[in-house]
């Protein structure tokens, strides 16, 4: 275990970071993060960051209420045709390529499974990275009930992102389940896990920005998902009172986006992020790391941040990023569980040969393609011999 | 008394004749079986009429040789024309006495038909399923009974009539007059399932190489039906994709080789084919199933979701029965049980019997089950039709029902 003693002086943002939404949840969640940042009375609370929220739906970008929207495609949504979410982001890429333009640090945020997250992100994804700048991605996996063609749809999305960004920080509602109430609609289910997911970006926005005792930067994120080798898990917990280190080293080692703990025990990396006020002692923040470090594997890697905020006496807010190795869900009809796994390999589908049924109509079904393979479609990785 | 009947199926990988013996109760003796390989033929769809004709031909050919009778008569089983199902609900009033009399009947069914299709299409079967007599559910034949308001639940099936018609053309240019026609879904139910298991509750799945039909039945009668242009010939079209082959090679390991199940956590083996050849080529296993498995899977999901939006998966009591050459695939039953979560068996063909030299293979009996089936729609046909008629189950016949 290492603590990283580095800084002695605040070390705010060196360079210049945008956090991009793209898609619905995407929007949302910077729209609320935005909120957070208006509504604190804190002098001290961080700059926001710029932001873009980019959506295909033009409704749903201005009931977002983020500062800055941009509109890709005709507004009338994609309808969750990904192929759509990508022709209006490569349509868009002059006038992003402009937007993306003096940033370092790009951070997405955004919901997969859908036509705007999964189609169009990949593109941005790529953009930044032909412009120099270090891409951090935010992908939020759906429900199991919202149906099993958009789980296929995100899994197959997060491989991509996987493959074409510096970093995946994954959000796996589904996990949420756990703590919702048994009898929880569709409606609340979702508004649940916006504001789960906008509370994590909220906090982890705290930690990357505020000076700290002990600094976290975007640098240790970064260093942390390369880690990872896959994707990172976030979960925040905040607890107060005489016993709040304990209530809070509990939580978040039982917290259900962490799997109740099991993504902790078998992380190759973790960051602790810790927000306390300024009566925050040093064996407190030593107990914290030495309970989870008791958790984790011996060969763990470990980065650090303290933050002090005024108002925080007696409350502690804890955040972690897990590594982890993203397996797909299984079917939750148990279908023998080889249709999906991970995919490093890029859809071609255009040069998918289709002159086995010519003469015939194509078979479509719900859109899509079905004279396509179909492990083509689904982005099964074949291994060769 | 017997009829000597031949059903005909212009399947995408075979075409078959089948000529037999069928008795009143429905025994099935077969005289003549006749196959060829299909060509001309591409998701049960009519590509090159001359090379579908020269196949008709043969295979009819071949089983009268077998059976020594000439065959020019025939009924045809097809599962062209993409057919599609829906879920028709009629009503009318009782007249006069309140007495239901068959042209009541009739009036219910006319108006059940009166489904709105686009006009390239038409009704090719249409199914009653369970009459209400002023409200009273699950009654089978209502003739003869009293009350105010006649009701009508009834499956109808539509399909592309060029199509179709492109299909009778070939029949009728390779010298066979087509007596009936029937879907080929609607056939397999007929030929595999008891009465028990049409009662209880029960789902077909004919995997064919050009489509894969369905028939589900629930309390005796049909309850949904349907046909999605995807078959075997998708999963040698992938493997040869997938692994880099012809669609020669990937057909011989398909049959040779692939599941529908994959095992992750065992170590990937290889198969070599062309062994003789001077380069053996040499494929993974494990690579060779994931395609299979994958597009297995996505096909029977999405029968599985179809029964699913009309609530029948939950009345499937007697499990699901798998026809057709697919049913030959190595674990396509444990695929089948994970993806409908009930009993999978194969389907047989009942009361079939056979003279020691037309005997078929036991693989060769699920794929039987199309043209046996329509054997005993046609009979069943004969018997409504008959002066003593009515009650009981109706079967399905062209455009009429």
């Amino acid at each position: 275990m290492k603590f990283d003693h580095a800084q002695l002086f605040p070390n705010g943002l060196g360079c210049r970071m945008l956090l991009v939404g793209v898609g619905s949840a995407g929007c949302k969640a910077l729209g609320a993060l935005v909120r957070h940042g208006i509504d604190s009375n804190d002098p001290d609370a961080p700059t926001l960051p710029d932001s873009l929220a980019i959506h295909t739906d033009v409704q749903a970008l201005e009931a977002s209420k983020a500062p800055r929207q941009f509109c890709i495609g005709d507004g009338f949504s994609t309808g969750g045709d990904v192929m759509k979410g990508k022709a209006c982001a490569e349509e868009a890429s002059d006038k992003l390529r402009e937007m993306f333009g003096s940033y370092r640090l790009i951070f997405f945020v955004t919901g997969l499974g859908g036509g705007t997250g999964n189609g169009a992100t990949p593109v941005f994804v790529q953009l930044a990275r032909e412009m120099g700048a270090f891409t951090l991605v935010m992908a939020v996996m759906p429900f199991h009930f919202e149906g099993e063609r958009k789980r296929l749809k995100a899994d197959t999305g997060l491989a991509t992102l996987c493959e074409l960004s510096d970093g995946v920080v994954c959000f796996p509602n589904q996990r949420l389940f756990s703590i919702l109430e048994q009898d929880t609609g569709m409606v609340e289910a979702l508004a649940a896990a916006d504001s789960f997911l906008a509370d994590g970006l909220v906090r982890l926005w705290h930690l990357l920005n505020e000076p700290g005792v002990m600094n976290l930067d975007f640098a240790d994120v970064a260093a942390l998902v390369q880690h990872s080798n896959g994707t990172c898990t976030l979960a925040s917990v905040e607890a107060s009172g005489e016993d709040r280190i304990p209530k809070a080293v509990e939580a978040i080692l039982t917290d259900a986006l962490f799997d109740r703990g099991t993504i902790i025990s078998k992380a190759r990396a973790i960051l602790i992020g810790i927000i306390g006020g300024p009566d925050i002692r040093l064996h407190e923040i030593e107990r914290i790391h030495t309970e989870i470090a008791d958790t984790c594997q011996s060969d763990v890697v470990f980065f650090s941040g303290v933050t002090m905020l005024p108002g925080m006496e007696d409350q502690i807010s804890l955040t972690l990023l897990a590594s982890e190795m993203w397996i797909a869900a299984p079917a939750p009809v148990d279908a023998g569980g080889g249709a999906t796994g991970l995919v490093q390999e890029s859809l071609q589908l255009q040069d998918a040969p289709t002159n086995e049924f010519l003469g015939t109509d194509q078979t479509k079904i719900d859109g899509e393609n079905l004279d396509i393979p179909t492990y083509l479609r689904r982005g099964i990785k074949l291994g060769g011999l | 008394m017997s009829d000597l009947l031949v059903s005909l199926e212009v399947g995408t990988h075979t075409v078959r004749a089948l000529i037999a013996d069928v008795s009143d109760d429905g025994e099935i003796h077969i005289l003549g079986l006749g196959q060829c390989e299909s060509h001309g033929i591409k998701k049960a769809e009519v590509i090159d009429p001359a090379a579908a004709q020269t196949c008709v031909q043969t295979a009819l050919t071949i089983a009268e040789d077998q059976a020594n009778i000439v065959a020019n008569e025939v009924h045809l089983v097809y599962s062209c024309g993409g057919i599609g199902a829906s879920l028709q609900h009629a009503s009318v009033p009782v007249m006069f006495n309140g007495v239901i009399s068959e042209d009541t009947v009739e009036d219910v069914k006319d108006n059940a038909r009166a489904v709105s299709i686009p006009v390239e299409r038409e009704i090719i079967h249409s199914v009653p399923q369970h009459f209400y007599v002023d409200g009273q559910p699950g009654v089978i034949n209502p003739v003869g009974m009293v009350g105010s308001k006649l009701e009508l639940d009834m499956l109808v099936l539509h399909g592309e009539t060029t199509r179709m018609q492109n299909l009778v053309r070939v029949v009728n240019e390779s010298r066979a007059d087509i007596l009936s026609a029937a879907f080929g879904g609607l056939c397999c139910g007929l030929a595999v399932l008891s009465e028990e298991q049409r009662k209880r509750g029960a789902l077909v799945l004919d995997l064919g190489a050009g489509t894969t039909d369905f028939v589900s039945y629930s309390g005796g009668v049909p309850s949904y039906a349907g046909s999605i242009p995807v078959g075997g010939q998708h999963v040698t079209h992938d493997i040869a994709a997938g692994l880099n082959l012809s669609f020669e090679q990937a057909e011989e390991i398909k049959l040779k080789y692939a599941s529908c199940t994959v095992d992750l956590a065992e170590r990937a083996g290889s198969v070599t084919l062309d062994e003789d050849a001077l380069k053996p080529r040499k494929v993974s296993l494990r690579d060779l199933n994931l395609i299979t498995n994958a597009r297995m899977e996505e096909t029977l999901m999405i029968v599985r979701n179809r029964l699913a939006e009309h609530n029948i998966l939950q009345r499937l009591s007697a499990g699901v029965f798998l026809t057709g050459g697919g049913t030959n695939m190595k674990d396509v039953l444990e695929l089948a049980e994970r993806v409908f979560k009930t009993r999978v068996q194969v389907g047989l063909p009942l009361n079939l019997t056979a003279g020691e030299e037309q005997l078929p293979s036991e693989a060769e009996l699920p794929e039987l089950a199309t043209l046996v089936g329509m054997m005993q729609n046609v009979r069943l046909e004969r018997r409504r039709k008959a002066p003593s008629g009515g009650g009981g189950f109706w079967p399905f016949g062209r455009r009429s029902a």
